[in-house]
């Protein structure tokens, strides 16, 4: 009895740490990704001039954060007070539970490993959408139901890709546990199949509803999109939110793709991995920075034609395309190893060669009867 | 045991609360969103019961789909996301047929006996011989394949059905 | 006697799905001819007559469990083909209609096929999964179908009232299953069987009181009360009859039912066989009940009907309700008759809607009063219609009377005499309406409307329908032959 409460108590305050690093961590990634995107745009991001934010500024989005607690919450008149309230709750609860199956380590980092951990993390994420629904409906405000409507039609329609795309690495694993997953990686999946580790990465940013994506909350079309309404510490949730979602599809990208936890080492310190992971979640994350920083906003049809006409066969392909590949090698007798990583790498490299040659033939063709159209329109 | 007890009321109590709002608020929105703790609440049951791969079934198709359907029917639905759009038709008949719903199933529960031996235990592997149960030629392979071409209808179909004129 | 390979019993189905899928693909890729594109009829018609004749590939008499969830015997061979021709003259009679009134003929022709495959596989299921799956599967088709005129408000209205009632129905049905399946363990039939008589529950100490299983079997019967269109769940039936393009009326008032039926012949034999007391209770106050509901529903409102698609779908619930007599007896002579009277119903249902089909491309309209005259405007539509309203009544020296006769005298023999006083009742009842098409066509005429011009395909179709129905009602041995064998396989073991 007593071994299945020490279980218990142990698996609550792992349960508890594992719920509070990524809100610890996310409060430098928030400084780090202000200080990339300054970098970028020519600025100097956050500085501790005439502040006591530390050096470099290190504390700005503690002080930040405190300042947003101390602000008045508004809820508007006409808002329905239940839900809204519960939106920003319910998007820092989703954003949180998914980190209860990612491995931090080989054995003990991390609170329960589920077998079935890839697809519990498709399930939590499939009620993302809801906060922004519910966001965006309690307000009572036109922006803020374009938004959630922008936000919900893009999230379940990337939601196809990144399963598609997730169902990769748990095809060549044999295994839907995130562990089996990182130990089935002596080379990383990037290495193998990485026209899924990118279908996958672009799928995530638009979960995530990052720039090029980021019509949610387009700030020059729908003000803030679905948390238009929002101030004070409710808003800070939101903020909050989005940045756990863009290191959690980072970490998961890095469980996935990059190797986990692998690293030199880990076998003799099994806290390493945990470093290993957040180094590559880093990695992960800062490419999502710079695409912030660089890229301008789609229109939502071009983000949808895209997930429809692009995404979508291109995953189903992939897929299919793995499947086969993985198949016939084994029939060939080569099931391991890096003969078996080689052959799977030049199937992909040979239809993304395919897929690159059709996409310009359709562009040529596209452009053709652009050429046609336009002297006829000029007739007009 | 009397622990796991005490959780099942807990969540029964919340499902049931839940599935009473459903039918009781007045913003069809609200009800939509009762409709999904209720069926959260199921995935826990799920949970309870240690079959994950059930609760997580529940949460990506209850909630992930059928549930974010409901709602976006509601909200592109003239008046569907205005208040008092709840109309209650027919309550009394739908009241009349729930309960003698309840109690056809109650009565049916209590004449069939429930067994003495302890529940069969969880088959090692579960995953994996339902995995391999659909695409056994032996299993159910058809119904599998045959759902599949259903998607298909039901895609085309929608797609000729809905499209503009 | 070997066995073919497995996949071999499933050609018929399989060479639809295939069909289907190469006119949409067809259908995308090929460039459109302004005239309806007839390509994607041709195919239709080809492959529906492949998937007949690769019927015929494997042993007359073979029998066997396909990949576990479908049965392959001579009852399903019997029924498939049955089916295969009545799919073929609704091709037929579709072509002028669907050139006449929509754009996009493809997706018509492979959702067809598609509800042929539903109806296919329905008819040889041995699982309640596989149950469920072709119910839906054959409704969804329906829908689709029933509302493929997306112009025209009745024909979305009809889809929809059927989506509703359909979906609501079948939820009833899985439910019911689910009980069952809960208690047993097992979604096989036969396991079914044995777990509810006791012989093999999951849990040894479990007993199972079968009478409380009752309200649960009652919601199995009602979904295939629904897809058969018996009353009372036939509400949706006379919406979806007027709306639906015709050609699918055709197809929605024969395949659904005769499908249906193969599928509930089935399960009454093997799921619930009559030495189980839930049999017992199954055949006799319910499925007596639907056939009584059915028989009067049918023959009273049909009375008042001025539309003929309206009039056809309370005929044909009056049909379903005399059809049910020999399901609730369940005797080897009492199906031998099913078989014969379906197969007469199908071929007089196929007469009739092939005349309604010509009349509604051309009036664009499908009320009785549209018919006067019929007799000299277009003869051959008018003769069809005659002899499939008269076999639909049960004149002698049509298959339509040897139908009931054979049926009458099974019940009569199995101890239901009363049913057949029912029956014998409504058929008089049924005049009435009958009457109204007979006087319409032939009595009445209207000097100034022209003739109608009917379409070749149709015209082949009426041809083999009259000619069938005719041959049926003097000559009926052989298919008689068939239907005793195609049955006789349920009653050997036993």
């Amino acid at each position: 009895m007593t071994g299945l409460g020490g279980e218990v108590i142990r698996t609550l305050l792992g349960a508890f740490a594992m719920a509070l690093f990524p809100l610890v961590v996310v409060v430098f990634l928030i400084w780090e990704a202000r200080k990339v995107i300054g970098r970028m745009q020519d600025r100097l991001g956050p500085t501790n001039a005439g502040t006591y934010a530390g050096p470099f500024a290190l504390f700005q989005t503690v002080a930040d954060g405190i300042k947003i607690l101390t602000k008045e919450l508004i809820i508007p008149t006409g808002a329905d007070r239940g839900v809204f309230v519960a939106a920003p709750i319910l998007v820092v609860t989703v954003a949180i539970a998914v980190w209860a199956v990612i491995p931090l380590g080989p054995t003990g980092l991390q609170v329960v490993d589920l077998d079935i951990g890839a697809f519990y993390v498709v399930a939590i994420s499939a009620l993302a959408p809801f906060s922004m629904i519910m966001a965006g409906w309690s307000s009572r405000n036109k922006y803020a139901e374009v938004g959630a409507f922008r936000a919900v039609s893009q999230i379940v329609g990337y939601e196809i890709p990144q399963v598609l795309a997730l169902l990769i690495p748990v095809l060549l694993t044999g295994s839907l546990s995130l562990q089996d997953i990182i130990r089935a990686q002596d080379i990383a999946f990037i290495f193998v199949v990485p026209l899924a580790a990118f279908s996958f990465l672009i799928a995530c940013v638009a979960e995530v509803g990052r720039l090029p994506f980021e019509l949610a909350e387009a700030d020059s079309e729908i003000v803030a999109g679905y948390f238009t309404e929002y101030s004070g510490m409710m808003f800070g949730a939101f903020y909050l939110g989005e940045f756990i979602n863009n290191l959690t599809v980072s970490v998961i990208f890095s469980v996935l793709f990059l190797g986990g936890w692998r690293g030199p080492w880990v076998d003799q310190v099994p806290w390493l991995g945990a470093v290993w992971l957040m180094a590559k979640a880093l990695l992960v994350f800062n490419v999502l920075v710079l695409f912030w920083a660089a890229m301008p906003r789609l229109r939502i049809d071009q983000v949808l034609a895209f997930n429809w006409k692009f995404m979508v066969p291109l995953g189903l392909v992939e897929l299919v395309t793995v499947a086969i590949a993985d198949k016939t090698m084994e029939s060939l007798g080569v099931a391991q190893g890096w003969e078996r990583s080689a052959g799977l790498l030049v199937a992909n490299l040979v239809l993304g060669l395919a897929i690159v040659g059709v996409l310009s033939l359709v562009g040529r063709e596209a452009k053709r009867r652009r050429s046609f159209r336009r002297p006829g329109v000029g007739a007009a | 045991m009397f622990a796991g007890q005490v959780v099942f009321l807990i969540i029964a109590c919340l499902m049931l609360g839940a599935a009473v709002r459903v039918v009781t608020s007045r913003r069809i929105f609200h009800a939509a969103l009762w409709l999904i703790g209720s069926f959260f609440c199921v995935a826990v049951i799920y949970m309870l019961l240690e079959s994950p791969f059930m609760a997580g079934i529940q949460l990506f198709i209850y909630i992930g789909g059928i549930a974010v359907l409901t709602v976006i029917a509601i909200m592109v639905t003239k008046g569907g996301m205005h208040p008092d759009s709840h109309t209650l038709g027919n309550g009394w008949s739908a009241a009349i047929v729930s309960i003698s719903l309840f109690i056809v199933m109650a009565w049916t529960i209590t004449q069939l006996g429930f067994p003495n031996e302890p529940g069969m235990p969880v088959a090692e592997e579960g995953l994996a011989l339902l995995g391999a149960a659909l695409v056994d030629p032996g299993g159910y392979l058809v119904p599998f394949e045959v759902v599949s071409v259903m998607l298909m209808v039901v895609l085309i179909g929608s797609l000729y059905l809905g499209r503009e004129r | 006697m070997a066995l073919a390979p497995p996949i071999a019993y499933l050609l018929a189905p399989l060479c639809l799905l295939v069909g289907s899928v190469l006119i949409l693909m067809a259908d995308v890729t090929l460039p459109k001819r302004e005239s309806g594109s007839p390509l994607s009829w041709w195919l239709a018609l080809l492959f529906v007559l492949v998937s007949g004749a690769s019927s015929f590939v494997v042993g007359r008499d073979d029998a066997t469990q396909v990949f576990a969830v479908l049965a392959y015997d001579p009852f399903t061979a019997y029924v498939w083909r049955l089916l295969l021709a009545t799919l073929g003259l609704v091709v037929l009679i579709s072509q002028a209609y669907i050139s006449h009134n929509v754009k996009e003929a493809g997706f018509f022709y492979a959702a067809l096929l598609l509800f042929g495959f539903g109806a296919l596989v329905l008819t040889a299921c041995t699982n309640t999964i596989m149950l469920i799956l072709a119910v839906d599967f054959l409704s969804i088709v329906g829908y689709v179908l029933t509302g493929y005129l997306h112009d025209d408000k009745r024909s979305t209205e009809a889809a929809l009232k059927y989506l509703i009632y359909g979906s609501a129905v079948s939820a009833v049905m899985a439910f019911g299953l689910s009980w069952l399946y809960g208690i047993t363990g097992t979604a096989d039939y036969e396991l079914t069987a044995r777990g509810l008589a006791g012989e093999w529950v999951w849990a040894a100490s479990r007993t199972v009181e079968p009478l409380a299983l009752i309200p649960m079997v009652t919601f199995v019967l009602a979904g295939f009360a629904f897809k058969i269109g018996s009353a009372p769940f036939h509400q949706w039936l006379p919406d979806a009859f007027e709306g639906a393009p015709t050609p699918v009326t055709a197809s929605l008032a024969i395949i659904p039912k005769v499908a249906g039926f193969a599928a509930l012949v089935r399960l009454t034999l093997v799921m619930l066989p009559e030495t189980l007391t839930l049999g017992v209770w199954w055949r006799w106050p319910l499925v007596a009940f639907l056939s009584v509901m059915g028989m009067f529903l049918g023959n009273l409102i049909g009375i008042w009907q001025t539309n003929v698609k309206r009039l056809m779908a309370y005929s044909g619930i009056a049909q379903v309700g005399y059809a049910l007599i020999a399901v609730a007896v369940a005797t080897e002579r009492s199906l031998t008759a099913l078989l014969l009277y379906l197969t007469v119903y199908a071929i007089a249902e196929m007469g009739a809607f092939a005349a309604i089909t010509v009349m509604s491309t051309h009036a664009r309209s499908d009320d009785l009063a549209d018919y006067r005259g019929l007799h000299h405007r277009a003869p051959i539509l008018a003769a069809a219609m005659i002899i499939s309203i008269l076999s639909l009544f049960g004149m002698p020296g049509t298959g339509g009377f040897i139908g009931k006769l054979w049926l009458f005298t099974a019940a009569l023999d199995a101890g239901r005499g009363w049913l057949i006083v029912i029956a014998a009742v409504n058929s008089i009842i049924s005049v009435a309406y009958y009457w109204k098409v007979i006087q319409a066509t032939f009595v009445h005429s209207d000097p100034e409307q022209g003739r109608i011009r009917v379409p070749n395909a149709t015209m082949v179709a009426v041809t083999i329908a009259v000619f069938t129905v005719l041959a049926l009602g003097v000559y009926p041995n052989v298919v008689l032959r068939w239907a005793e064998a195609a049955v006789h396989g349920f009653f050997q073991a036993g």
